[in-house]
């Protein structure tokens, strides 16, 4: 199984060191500040969980972290590189991926075409030279479709490669997110509340599949959930936040203990 | 009564360039979301290039036989540019080369003009978005058609009037029909590269920001860079439709006005409601409705709405006869936009796929897909 995903390299080496850091990263909306010096660190190849009650400011981070969002304050270093101000598609050649709360599919296009667009460095997206020279990325794309359809094979949606985005399930297009994701060859991937609106089942096979994707990928994860226990034991690390401020980083049943975590839950 | 030769060379004319300009509409706003409602300025480039540029051209090479210097024919162009257009149509019938080279020289300098008048429009399209865009646009395309009506050097001096074209057709000694053969291929050409370009990895790319520019985004694709391309193509072929009008002898005549080609319901509205009718992204849907439309429109509709007005009891309804059929072809237009609207939303024909490969092909790969990782699995378990 796991070769028919060979183009991800394996690699072992410096597994456990940080490959992302924030350093004191400030976001202020008006006079809300959604994220007050917060400090999170990723250990390459590890899952890490980042919990927090409604309006903490979980999403805002993975905003920052992607891109998507420039902090007032503080830095977001990738790779040993300050990215803070890099747009977001040049962090995701990085290899930096991140996935959205509400899934955000290509509606008109099939799935099979949702994954296709990820795929990095295709000659045919170049648009002055596709519709007159195809023999100049025929090849790729064939080879692409083939890892593609593999990786809508391992997420579980071959059999709807022909479908419109737009027909699928809530469940479907967090998959199909997930393969986007796999498909863009991501080694650090940011999932901003996957297991949303899933239903329990879906919930334990998707964390199957990423602590696969960890295990034999070393693919690092940062996994926003606001629903404690529910993925605790896939985990290897976690922050709480509340408020904007982390208030408790460490093993996950330690973090998920810890008086300020529950008295957070209790008040939001 | 018209003749029906020159009536279907009227139909096919119309209908090519109506399917050239559109298809120009589809890649900005059907294929990547830029709702371009300043189309015509685009148009307009290849009407200037025709009128004035080739024009200039044509002036500088048969000088000697006007009996002036080059340059000071290039300038009687604008100055004197009824009577020097029509010697030099006259000699332009006699040289065959000189015509075939100014129609290449026009289709090249329009594409290219075009492109760099779309590259332009594209920095606010990188900034705005929805109803603003569409409003900028609309407002530059209207700034610009101002301009040059009142800019004696670009289109003459009366923006009503305007200039008179090269008749660089008239070496076949048939215009009319040469235009409409030359016309339609360059629509047949234009078809082919429209299916080709959806069904590369660059159409689906546009159809993927069109759809959601934050994945897009999120996927790697600089949308900037996307959406430029857009309007840099979309616009040049929009350039292209402009020189094709310009060529033809059935629709523009032997003359083009600065109030024609910047004409926002001729060149902006009617390319959105083909594409409405036809379908969003659907390069067959737009085919099907240009051809339907202009069938009916400029064939039965709008030869024959006087007599269509007298024979209904319109009157009656409290209607004008005339108004009503200098009307009739919007209102039918309308009523059809309607019907499509209610009953097949996504028009005619709903936007396909992007076939990067045939659709036979995907279906054998992703069998092997399965074939292969059944395998792998039961490799693992045992
Ligand atoms: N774009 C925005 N504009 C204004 N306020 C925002 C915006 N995004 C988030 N916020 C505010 O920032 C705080 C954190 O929100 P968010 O990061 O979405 O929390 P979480 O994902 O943890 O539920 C909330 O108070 C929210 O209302
Ligand atoms: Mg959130």
């Amino acid at each position: 199984m796991s070769e028919s995903i060979g183009t991800l390299r394996l690699q072992r080496k410096g597994d456990g060191e940080y490959v992302l850091w924030t350093e004191n990263v400030v976001k202020r909306f008006g006079g809300i500040i959604a994220l007050n010096k917060v400090n999170i660190k990723l250990r390459k190849g590890k899952i890490t969980l980042l919990i927090g009650p409604n309006g903490s400011g979980k999403t805002t981070l993975v905003n920052v972290i992607s891109g998507f969002l420039t902090p007032e304050e503080g830095k977001v270093i990738y790779k040993g590189k300050d990215i803070t101000r890099l747009p977001p598609h040049d962090r995701v050649k990085m290899g930096l991926v991140r996935t959205f709360q509400i899934p955000k599919p290509f509606q008109n296009l099939t799935v099979l075409e949702n994954v296709m667009v990820a795929a990095e460095g295709n000659p045919g997206e170049n648009p002055y030279i596709a519709a007159i020279f195809r023999g100049k990325w025929k090849k790729f794309e064939r080879e692409q479709v083939e890892k593609a359809f593999n990786i809508l094979k391992w997420v579980g949606l071959v059999h709807k490669w022909d479908s419109k985005a737009s027909d699928l399930s809530g469940g479907q297009l967090k998959l199909l997110e997930i393969a986007r994701a796999i498909m863009k060859g991501a080694d650090t991937i940011i999932m901003d509340e996957p297991a949303a609106g899933i239903n329990p089942v879906l919930v334990h096979d998707l964390f199957d599949r990423i602590v696969k994707l960890s295990r034999e990928r070393h693919v690092t994860f940062l996994i926003i959930e606001h629903r404690i226990g529910l993925v605790g034991k896939y985990v290897d690390y976690a922050y709480a936040m509340n408020m904007g401020e982390v208030i408790s980083e460490g093993e996950p049943e330690k973090v998920f203990n810890d008086p300020k975590v529950l008295e957070s839950y209790l008040g939001g | 009564m018209v003749n029906v030769v020159s009536l279907a060379e009227i139909i096919i004319s119309f209908i090519a360039i109506y399917y050239i300009l559109t298809v120009a509409l589809n890649i900005k706003a059907g294929m990547t979301g830029i709702p371009d409602f300043g189309h015509a300025m685009f148009f307009a480039i290849g009407g200037i290039v025709v009128a004035n540029f080739a024009a200039r051209i044509a002036a500088a090479f048969v000088a000697s036989q006007l009996g002036v210097s080059p340059g000071e024919a290039m300038q009687l162009v604008i100055a004197e540019n009824t009577a020097i257009m029509v010697k030099i149509n006259e000699a332009l019938a006699t040289k065959p080369l000189l015509s075939i080279m100014l129609i290449i020289f026009s289709i090249v300098v329009a594409l290219l003009l075009g492109g760099l008048l779309g590259w332009i429009a594209s920095y606010p399209a990188l900034r705005l978005r929805g109803d603003y865009l569409a409003i900028m646009l609309l407002t530059a395309s209207e700034g610009l058609r101002i301009f040059v009506m009142y800019t004696k050097s670009i289109m003459g001096s009366t923006p009503t009037v305007g200039l008179t074209t090269p008749a660089l057709f008239a070496f076949t000694g048939d215009a009319g029909l040469w235009s409409t053969v030359f016309v339609a291929s360059l629509a047949v050409i234009v078809y082919l590269f429209a299916e080709r370009f959806h069904n590369s990895p660059s159409g689906r790319l546009f159809r993927a920001v069109r759809d959601d520019e934050d994945s897009a985004e999120a996927v790697g694709k600089n949308i900037a860079k996307v959406r430029r391309d857009a309007m840099i193509i979309g616009s040049a072929i929009a350039a292209l439709a402009g020189v094709a009008y310009s060529f033809s002898t059935w629709i523009a005549g032997s003359s083009i006005a600065a109030q024609s080609i910047f004409d926002r319901v001729l060149w902006t509205f009617w390319p959105w409601a083909l594409m409405i009718l036809g379908g969003m992204s659907s390069n067959r849907g737009i085919t099907l409705a240009t051809i339907v439309v202009g069938a009916l429109i400029v064939g039965p509709i709008r030869i024959y709405k006087n007599q269509i007005a007298a024979a209904l009891p319109v009157d009656k309804l409290g209607f004008d006869p005339g108004n009503f059929a200098s009307a009739l072809e919007f209102t039918l237009v309308a009523l059809l936009i309607l019907l499509v609207l209610l009953f097949r939303p996504k028009g005619v024909i709903p936007e396909p796929p992007s076939y990067t490969l045939k659709p036979n092909e995907l279906k054998e790969l992703v069998k092997e897909a399965g074939e292969q990782l059944e395998l792998s699995e039961e490799g693992q378990q045992s």
